[in-house]
């Protein structure tokens, strides 16, 4: 099991208090209506799928129900650094790992 | 500071586990369990608002604990920090409405209360095994050195959820959602029946 450190609790608190709402600082477009139809679904569809570090969204969902940030390698599940919503991350996230679906979404986008 | 006395003693509230706790009596000399009618307010408050922090002390006579998991309480409430801007007042059983008037009154700004009575209530667990009971429920370490009195935590129990706080050496108090007491009444009768 995972002991976790709320940053608005200021203790750690069991894994299974938690909730994971995947990755983290996605801007919403300041304009959608002008967005192409690729753009928004990069937006709502698409996400990051690194080897190492990630930054990720997490909420304290049995206790203070607070959402936070955590930067987690995926491949090894070590936290680096916890902080809170408003604050920047001093971790960097590792490159995605480009796979057969990026090659699949660019070849229909070509085809466009 | 606020005085509070239930207008009619004649009406009694809805105790939402009395009759599991004859079909399944708390009977031990281990432990006593017994559910208390309270008056619950949540409060949403956030601390930039200093003006209405002052209106709940002159109202109340407590400062908010706004030092996290932490609990503050006199003669007639109980305030409890359940996040950074969500404290949950308890207050005597009937009192509730006419303190959410007066703190309306009051309080100004950004702010929220919610009567929160009707769908949540309070156990009072106490006894040489109530800390046993809690250590079989919940993942949180509730040994005095990490849950000294005072201490209040939101935290998985017994597959659910509660709010505890621990009022002494052997004894808390656990808020927990109405729809689970009959569950979380049954749990801790099995829970203390075995050391």
């Amino acid at each position: 099991m995972f002991l976790i450190y709320c940053p608005y609790c200021e203790e750690e608190r069991a894994e299974e208090e938690f909730h994971a709402s995947g990755e983290a600082h996605i801007v919403r477009p300041t304009d959608p209506e002008s967005l192409s139809d690729e753009a928004w679904g990069d937006y709502v569809f698409f996400r990051k799928n690194p080897r190492g570090n990630h930054h990720e969204l997490w909420q304290h969902t049995t206790g203070c129900r607070k959402f936070f940030y955590m930067t987690r390698d995926t491949a090894t599940y070590e936290i680096k650094e916890i902080y809170k919503v408003g604050e920047q991350p001093k971790v960097a996230t590792a490159p995605a790992v480009p796979n057969k679906y990026d090659q699949f979404s660019s070849e229909q986008a070509v085809k466009k | 500071m606020m005085e509070l006395n239930p207008k009619d003693t004649s009406i009694q509230r809805c105790l939402s586990m009395h009759h599991v706790s004859q079909k399944h009596p708390a009977e031990s000399v281990h432990y006593s369990l017994q559910e208390m009618a309270l008056g619950h307010l949540m409060v949403r408050i956030p601390e930039t608002n200093t003006d209405a922090i002052k209106a709940i002390k002159s109202v109340i006579g407590l400062d908010l604990p706004t030092q996290p998991l932490s609990s503050v309480e006199n003669n007639h409430f109980v305030i409890n920090w359940i996040a950074p801007d969500e404290f949950l007042i308890l207050t005597a059983d009937k009192t509730e409405h006419a303190l959410e008037a007066k703190l309306r009154e009051e309080m100004s700004g950004h702010f929220a209360i919610v009567d929160v009575s009707g769908g949540q209530t309070v156990l009072s667990l106490s006894g040489e095994r109530a800390e046993k009971i809690l250590k079989k429920s919940s993942t949180y370490d509730v040994h005095i050195s990490n849950f000294p009195i005072g201490k209040v935590v939101t935290t998985v129990f017994a597959k659910s959820q509660l709010v505890m706080r621990r009022t002494g050496a052997d004894s808390f108090q656990l808020v927990v959602r109405r729809s689970f007491s009959d569950y979380i009444w049954q749990w801790i009768v099995d829970a203390g029946s075995r050391a």
